[in-house]
């Protein structure tokens, strides 16, 4: 009897384990970003180009823009790199077609942020929020999450606004 | 820090609903079908309510409209149990949707019925979709709203004349409403200071507050004939 018992436990925990690891196996893989081409942040910054290069719109709209097939043209038109991957840009100029950058970061639909206010307003630095992106030579492969708590922190270290409705809309 | 109010000159509305229109479209409020108006269910967060007096041949139609009259000690953050409504350091009644459990108690406990709750997800035509604003969210069935005084343009005109290195002026902000009135019946500006237009205009003998004996403090301040200011206060 209490051998059955502790069979039925173990399989119970067993089958548990497996529905575990199947989750997160299928979770990981849905939220997996894949970027059309695999961009080097490092190296376009070690070239000397500010994140306002090519995130055209972070000085004054609320998002920062992903940069058109066009603005990556005007360098990639010729050869700089011997890199494969930087064909893949002269193959949707010629197709006439927007590279589909992905997203990465995506804020929840109750929160408003914009970039202008932090970036032109409050003069903050790109890596006070983005650390270490400009030092990665891979695109993310997961969403990066901000949570409220490190918002509040530098909003409190800063006296900006704590107020509920001066981001959530 | 300023005290934003509103002053509603009724002896000047004509009842167009032109505020109500604006209101709708800057603060992406769904159309209602006739089926939801039938139960009640009209998200509307400026409201003309109409009051009707006398018999034909002789009958009077007077119109009040009404948005959040943002309260000073406003009855409905009193009874919220998770903070979703709160009174800011501005006097502006926030509501945070993503606090809001839908408990409903809010809504039962304003006075002026602005409160309205989501019965079921809002949605929009398709050719409409370009037209909601992005600087105010849509908001899911199961929550809350009300009337912000447009708080979304109140965050814009800051940005702005913090760019311009200047201090904020009543001008810089105005809800949707008050600049779309045509009859010139409406008035925003900061009734803490002692030279703004809604200032003097609340000094008027014609001045009066909705349901003033219930010591909610409203800062939407009516404005009307003296022998007409009785029949607001039923």
């Amino acid at each position: 009897m209490q051998a059955n018992k502790f069979r039925i436990i173990g399989l119970v925990l067993v089958a548990g384990l497996l529905a575990f690891t199947w989750l997160r196996i299928g979770l990981s893989k849905s939220t997996e970003i894949r970027q059309p081409i695999r961009f080097n942040h490092k190296k376009h910054v070690q070239g000397g180009l500010e994140c306002s290069g090519c995130h055209q719109t972070v000085k004054d709209q609320a998002t920062a823009g992903r940069p058109e097939t066009s603005l990556c043209m005007t360098c990639h038109e010729a050869s700089v790199t011997k890199n494969p991957e930087e064909n893949l840009i002269r193959e949707y100029a010629q197709r006439h077609e927007e590279i589909p950058w992905q997203r990465v970061i995506k804020l929840p639909d109750h929160v408003f942020f914009s970039h202008r206010r932090h970036v032109s307003t409050e003069k903050l630095d790109c890596t006070s929020c983005h650390e270490a992106i400009g030092q990665s030579s891979e695109p993310p492969s997961r969403p990066i999450k901000f949570s409220m708590d490190s918002c509040l922190a530098c909003h409190q270290k800063m006296k900006a606004s704590v107020d509920c409705v001066a981001c959530h809309k | 820090m300023p005290k934003w109010g509103m002053v509603i000159d009724l002896d000047k509305c004509t009842g167009c609903q032109a505020c109500v229109v604006a209101c709708k479209t800057e603060n992406n409020i769904p159309f209602s079908t006739p089926e939801q108006a039938e139960m009640g269910r009209t998200i509307s967060w400026i409201e003309i309510i109409p009051i009707m007096e006398g018999e034909y041949p002789r009958p009077k139609l007077r119109y009040l409209p009404r948005p959040c009259l943002q309260c000073d000690h406003p009855p409905c953050i009193k009874v919220c149990p998770v903070y979703a409504t709160y009174r800011n350091p501005e006097g502006l009644v926030g509501q945070v949707y993503s606090r809001c459990i839908g408990c409903r108690y809010c809504t039962a406990a304003c006075p002026y019925t602005a409160k309205y709750f989501n019965w079921s997800a809002p949605t929009w035509a398709k050719e409409f979709e370009p037209c909601l604003n992005p600087d105010v969210s849509k908001r899911p069935k199961g929550v809350v709203e009300k009337c912000t005084f447009c708080h979304h343009r109140l965050q814009k005109a800051k940005e702005k004349v913090k760019a311009e290195g200047r201090e904020l002026k009543d001008e810089d902000y105005v809800p949707a409403c008050v600049q779309t009135c045509p009859a010139g019946a409406m008035y925003f500006g900061d009734l803490d200071n002692p030279n703004s237009k809604v200032t003097q205009q609340t000094k008027s003998p014609r001045a009066f507050r909705l349901l003033e004996e219930l010591g909610t403090e409203p800062k939407v301040i009516y404005l009307t004939e003296g022998e007409w200011h009785g029949a607001y206060r039923k």
